[in-house]
């Protein structure tokens, strides 16, 4: 719990002051050369998502048994119909691997945004107003973090009931007290500067404050941990996806395609599996790469 | 110290009865009759009706809390809806098999982990070290579940080195003694046996390792280099100790206490990644236990097991947490 901790006081640590700062951020971020690739890979990997129906080749929901499990370009044959071969129902992998970057990013971004609207309300009730409400709501995210965050999730979906939308409140709730955490940090160090004292003075209502003064200086944290934070909830819907509790076949999303074609893989079908898991795997490493860099461009002590 | 160790145990007890609450609540969520429920749906009338008064079910739901507190706290969380049996004798059952897995990882993963660090850091900017830290990349990016399935499809099936689930192959009798069948087998002087277990252990272990084993190699590394290029080291170099001593003698020490950090917390990592390895590898753990629960909506067995797997999660971390204390003293008197 301990490093968890550290960490997310790190983070919660990082602030831009000044438009100079700013730049300075941009900067770095833009030298950074695997912040740069995970970037593109993350705008393609959009791209891809949003116009799907005009790159995927073939339906991803067409069964055709006649084709089932056959393998792609590096074998001779269908190559060009289904370059990575089909699954147990004869529908394209690519196909399926496009549509289904739709639900893997949609469940990262849905998720974390649910996640990050909670852990917002509540990181600033806790960090701005302080004593007994601060107290009740860090015990709550002490026993929130005493759940391995697979597990919680796992049990929510054993009270929802399976499924993709769930899975991303489920995932939501999960990630919920980290990023209160994270909030919490940043607003007790900017609670205390000169500024939000001179509005106090000036008799400003607590509302503008926090909106007006407050919210703004804690944005840098809450962009670094949302970004890491969507890397690891796509793949936690991907395990709930394996699992069987989070998306539903024939759903092209990808920890569910992975389920489907396991019981093929011994039967030497290698392709049905590696594939999603690359596309998984891919994913997380770009929004890694790019929350990673984020969090070097805005770091006061790497700042030159 | 020992005050620490005090307060952190005394801390301890609001979190877990917290834990308690938020599991029993999260069952009371499921819409439905609790007692229909927890007796399962193909239970008779009669077997519902014991179980409502057995757990207090008709009473208010703060006094059924205590009930269900009460029965856990001596040890009985309610019989599996499945088996028939007490989620308890279940659990315990399966916890050796579930800790076994996660040691062997463990310990794979640090003795890898540390070494491929210091040699990434000793020979910095070498093709070792690109290598290795491009792998440690890719390492925290992959689904763990995924890295199972293609370990098992290579090694298991393409090659056939390793058995692809399992913990011990059906027809060698083992004598369960402690139930960690590695050190069962050494007791018995059992050797073929052992050596069954052992194969068993390797694809499921070293996919359970490369995510600890990358944040380790990582973490190692970045220390590494920063004690590495500190005066001290220049004086060991300088008086002329040969290099293996001042890199492990001398700079790994001083590189520690990061190191130790991140392998405590990829502990409680670890008791995640074994909910999906077990799966992918249908080792009889607790892990799988609670995902198989979670199919048969078997509620007894789910509450047990969450309660079981987040026990420990709190109690590893605590032991992470004190170990740390220990290594650096600055944490204890805050």
């Amino acid at each position: 719990m301990f490093s968890r901790k550290k960490k997310i006081e790190q983070i919660s640590k990082l602030q831009v002051n000044s438009y100079s700062e700013l730049n300075e951020t941009f900067h770095m971020l833009w030298s950074n050369k695997s912040a740069m690739i995970g970037l593109i890979l993350i705008v393609i990997l959009v791209i891809v998502a949003i116009f799907a129906p005009f790159i995927a080749p073939n339906d991803p929901y067409q069964r055709s048994l006649p084709f089932r499990l056959k393998p792609g370009i590096w074998s001779e044959g269908l190559s060009t119909r289904y370059p990575l071969g089909t699954d147990y129902m004869g529908r394209g992998i690519l196909s399926r691997l496009i549509y289904g970057a739709r639900d893997s990013l949609t469940v990262g971004f849905i998720a974390v945004g649910i996640a990050a609207s909670l852990g917002i309300f509540l990181g600033l009730l806790a960090g701005y107003y302080g004593g007994m409400i601060d107290h009740l709501i860090m015990r709550f995210v002490d026993i929130m973090f005493a759940f391995p965050s697979i597990l919680l999730a796992i049990s929510i979906m054993a009270v929802l009931g399976p499924g993709l939308e769930k899975a991303m409140i489920a995932i939501g709730i999960v990630y919920t007290p980290q990023m209160a955490r994270v909030v919490r940090g940043s607003v007790l160090t900017v609670r205390g500067t000169v500024y939000i004292e001179a509005e106090k003075a000036i008799g400003s209502s607590d509302f503008r404050i926090i909106v007006l003064h407050v919210l703004p200086n804690v944005m840098a944290p809450i962009i670094v941990y949302s970004t890491l934070s969507i890397a690891s909830a796509i793949l936690d819907a991907a395990a709930l996806g394996f699992l069987g509790l989070g998306a539903q076949p024939p759903r092209p999303e990808w920890g569910a395609m992975l389920a489907d074609s396991r019981q093929y893989l011994m039967s030497g079908a290698w392709w049905a599996v590696t594939f999603p898991g690359l596309a998984i795997m891919i994913t997380v490493l770009a929004l890694n790469l790019l929350g990673d860099g984020l969090r070097d461009a805005l770091d006061p002590r790497l700042r030159k | 110290m020992k005050t620490y160790i005090i307060k952190r145990l005394l801390m301890l007890i609001p979190v877990l009865l917290g834990v308690s609450v938020v599991i029993f609540v999260l069952i009371r969520l499921t819409p439905g009759d609790p007692a229909r429920i927890m007796a399962g749906e193909h239970a008779d009338q009669q077997t519902v009706e014991e179980i409502r008064e057995k757990w207090g079910l008709n009473k208010p739901l703060p006094e059924q809390y205590f009930i269900w507190l009460k029965e856990a706290l001596q040890g009985n969380l309610g019989r599996s809806i499945t088996t028939r049996e007490f989620v308890v004798s279940e659990i315990l059952e399966r916890f050796p098999n579930t800790l076994e897995l996660t040691l062997t990882a463990m310990i794979i993963a640090i003795v890898v982990g540390v070494i491929a660090g210091v040699i990434s850091a000793t020979k910095q900017y070498s093709i070792f070290d690109y290598g290795s830290m491009v792998g440690a990349l890719f390492g925290i990016s992959m689904p763990v579940f995924w890295l199972g399935l293609m370990l098992m499809f290579v090694f298991g099936l393409l090659l056939d080195w390793f058995p692809i689930a399992g913990r011990l192959d059906v027809n060698i009798t083992l004598k369960r003694i402690t139930h960690f069948y590695v050190i069962d087998s050494l007791l018995a002087g059992n050797w073929p046996a052992l050596k069954d277990v052992l194969v068993h252990l390797v694809l499921p272990s070293i996919a359970l390792a490369t995510i600890p084993m990358a944040m380790i190699a990582r973490m190692t590394r970045s220390s590494m280099l920063e004690v590495i290029r500190q005066d001290h080291i220049r004086t060991q170099r300088a008086k002329g100790l040969p290099e293996r001593t001042v890199v492990y003698k001398h700079a790994l020490k001083n590189a520690l206490i990061p190191i130790v950090t991140v392998i405590g917390l990829n502990f409680g990592l670890l008791l995640q990644g074994a909910i999906l390895t077990e799966t992918v590898f249908s080792w009889p753990g607790l892990g799988r236990y609670a995902v198989q629960a979670v199919y048969a909506r078997d509620y007894p067995a789910i509450q047990g097991s969450v309660l079981f797997i987040a026990g420990t999660f709190v109690i590893v971390n605590l032991i992470t947490d004190i170990i740390y204390a220990y290594v650096n003293p600055k944490i204890r008197y805050r």
